[in-house]
């Protein structure tokens, strides 16, 4: 069932962009133009998914994620989506370590071992990448 | 006699003193890779990329080769002790090694897996050597409708062996080839499907794409699953030593293993994986006792060890000597052989002389290392496990993310990552396995490039693309592959639907 949705949501997605590649010149003068392939690759987007979403084979059964499972699992995502939204703002330490935090707490890690582990490891790897491989990392705009 | 001086050339690149260290680094990170379970090889490129930027792009490619066929020696240490393969292509060494390992014979497994996979790895860049040198000469006279024929062809390929049903690895392929049509057109430079952020201009990078899919889908299901404490058995040195006759009934399994798996890495499709359940299928049918496959045969250790050894070599071939990637690994070396101005391909070998034969020395070199790291110094991997896996799995998160974001100094790469995350996660636990989609987001540009071009060339005749020696070879054995996967579906149903009738029609008692 769970193969036919995904089936059904990658023909739905490939409509979508076939609106978007409809839009893109197909031929020009020198030959086939900008949207040519992405006509075929919508086309392929639909046909597959459709193939997919009518497909009648037997699938693996998805083991089933417990409530307290399935927090953890969107606490993690929805840190490292937060880590995207403060890195321009606070820096890479402060939002590294803040991840770190995030996750080593999802793990049910100790505040003992997190803090401390939390801090070095954003200290040392802010370390690695700017200082010894000179690769800039972003300082923070809310920062004095 | 080219090839001979090619080799010397190699070596003395990768003799200097940084490249021995790259070597070094490359492969005990890749033996740390596979026998850490769940992080993979590809994970474990994608994280260590952002690290060779500074690095001469010899030095780069040697490191991160190294990753690579590093996991394949480390992965069979927890298949064999802890029946946990820590990465896809040890799960079938876990079957009799473990067995082996619970008969108190865990010494004489990891030895001969790791005696197999120098033989094999050695035997492989031997392969990649001879093969590789001969079909960039080939390739030279390969156009755009031989490159569009190869990539096609691989990517059906890819769908046939994928772990996924066809269908859906065909669905993997399309959304694989939809991402990579985003970004400026590189004929007409018309942007396309950027929806209005400037950054999207420029395309998806591949690398957050596979450290999302693979780097960070791992860490939220490991959140989700939670860690184990692992319990090990203890390996001293002296219980390596394999007796006389495990040694002997393992000579040519390793040979056959070696052979098989480095035919099956040139093939599109996971090579690693494919080679050493092969090499097992094998040795079982030629085995005086098969009863013993499963119950702990040394045979069954040897050959699969062996086998994805060398598949490792056979798939980086079409890499270096066509500029195609058929594997994620081979994706991401691909990616940084580009990141660091390097164009693989047939004119590879003459153009860059001292990536391609300094990389080959350095396989030679590095799997003489991995024996040293996977032998006497096999403990000290087998300790590595008793670190907290949560631990590792934050800091994996942190090198994702601080990775992501200085490829391109763009908070882009990070969404994408993040986004790619999610969206592997969710593979997961639809039982997808995300390597065509790879394939087809690495193959897109080439393919959509050769096409035009070839169109270009015919006036828009698309039987062209037939009627050249090679596409048109390409294409009659695709069309073969169907032709004969057809039939043998036919039959297969039909084989079920007698058995079915049979049963129906025997009179219950």
């Amino acid at each position: 069932m769970a193969i036919r949705i995904f089936g059904w949501s990658v023909a739905a997605l490939g409509a979508v962009y076939l609106a978007l590649a409809l839009q893109l010149p197909f031929r020009t003068l020198n030959g086939p133009g900008a949207g040519f392939f992405p006509l075929m690759v919508a086309g392929g987007l639909i046909l597959t998914g459709a193939a997919c979403g009518l497909s009648s084979a037997v699938t693996q059964a998805i083991q089933p994620v417990s409530r307290d499972a399935a927090r953890k699992v969107i606490v993690v995502f929805a840190s490292l989506a937060g880590f995207c939204f403060l890195l321009p703002r606070i820096g890479y330490i402060a939002s590294g370590a803040l991840v770190m935090i995030m996750v080593l707490r999802q793990f049910e890690a100790s505040w003992r071992l997190t803090l401390p582990l939390a801090v070095a490891s954003a200290v040392v790897t802010y370390g690695i990448f700017v200082k010894l491989l000179g690769l800039p990392l972003p300082y923070g705009s809310w920062l004095p | 006699m080219e090839i001979i001086d090619g080799l010397m050339h190699g070596f003395s690149v990768a003799l200097t003193p940084g490249n021995i260290l790259a070597c070094f680094i490359g492969v005990a990170l890749g033996s740390l890779v596979g026998v850490l379970p769940g992080i993979g090889p590809n994970a474990g490129m994608a994280l260590l990329i952002p690290l060779t930027f500074s690095m001469p792009p010899a030095s780069a490619i040697i490191m991160l080769a190294g990753i690579y066929y590093g996991s394949m020696y480390g992965g069979s240490t927890t298949a064999i002790l802890l029946n946990v393969p820590g990465e896809a292509g040890s799960v079938m060494t876990a079957i009799d090694g473990f067995q082996m390992a619970k008969k108190g014979r865990p010494g004489p497994a990891l030895a001969i897996s790791a005696i197999g996979s120098f033989v094999a790895g050695t035997l492989g860049i031997m392969g990649l050597m001879l093969v590789g040198s001969w079909l960039a000469e080939f390739a030279l006279r390969f156009g755009p409708p031989e490159y569009f024929a190869l990539s096609i062809a691989g990517l059906i390929f890819l769908c046939g062996l994928s772990s996924n049903s066809f269908k859906v690895a065909m669905v993997m392929v399309a959304i694989g080839l939809a991402i990579s049509t985003v970004g400026i057109d590189p004929v007409t430079g018309t942007q396309r499907f950027t929806l209005g952020f400037t950054g999207l201009a420029q395309g998806l990078d591949m690398v957050p794409v596979i450290m999302g899919l693979y780097g960070i889908a791992e860490v939220l299901a490991m959140t989700e699953e939670g860690v184990q404490k692992a319990r090990i058995t203890k390996v001293r040195l002296r219980d390596l030593m394999p007796s006389w006759v495990e040694a002997k009934m393992s000579a040519l399994p390793i040979l056959r293993g070696s052979v098989l798996g480095f035919l099956i890495g040139l093939i599109p499709g996971p090579a690693t994986v494919m080679s050493s359940f092969l090499s097992y299928r094998v040795e079982k049918k030629l085995s005086r006792t098969p009863e013993r496959f499963g119950h702990g045969a040394i045979e069954g250790v040897a050959g699969p060890e062996s086998a994805n050894n060398s598949a490792t070599a056979g798939s980086m071939v079409p890499m270096f000597s066509l500029g195609i990637a058929f594997s994620p690994a081979t994706a991401m070396l691909l990616a940084a052989l580009v990141i660091h101005g390097v164009q693989p391909g047939p004119m590879f070998m003459i153009s860059s002389p001292d990536i391609f034969w300094g990389v080959i020395a350095s396989m030679y070199l590095g799997n003489l290392m991995l024996l040293i790291l996977n032998l006497p110094l096999v403990h000290i991997f087998v300790s590595i496990l008793k670190l907290p896996q949560h631990v590792l799995a934050a800091l994996v998160v942190l090198f994702c993310l601080v990775g992501a974001y200085t490829l391109n100094n763009s908070l882009l790469d990070v969404w994408v990552m993040v986004v790619m995350g999610g969206v592997g996660y969710a593979f997961r636990k639809l039982h997808i396995d995300p390597a065509p989609l790879v394939i087809a987001l690495v193959l897109g540009p080439l393919i959509e490039k050769a096409l035009r071009q070839s169109l270009f060339m015919a006036n828009g005749d698309w039987t062209y693309l037939a009627m050249r020696p090679v596409s048109g070879a390409v294409v009659l054995a695709v069309v073969t592959l169907f032709a004969v996967n057809a039939l043998i579906g036919m039959r297969r149903r039909a084989k079920l639907a007698k058995f079915i009738r049979g049963k129906s029609q025997q009179p219950t008692s």
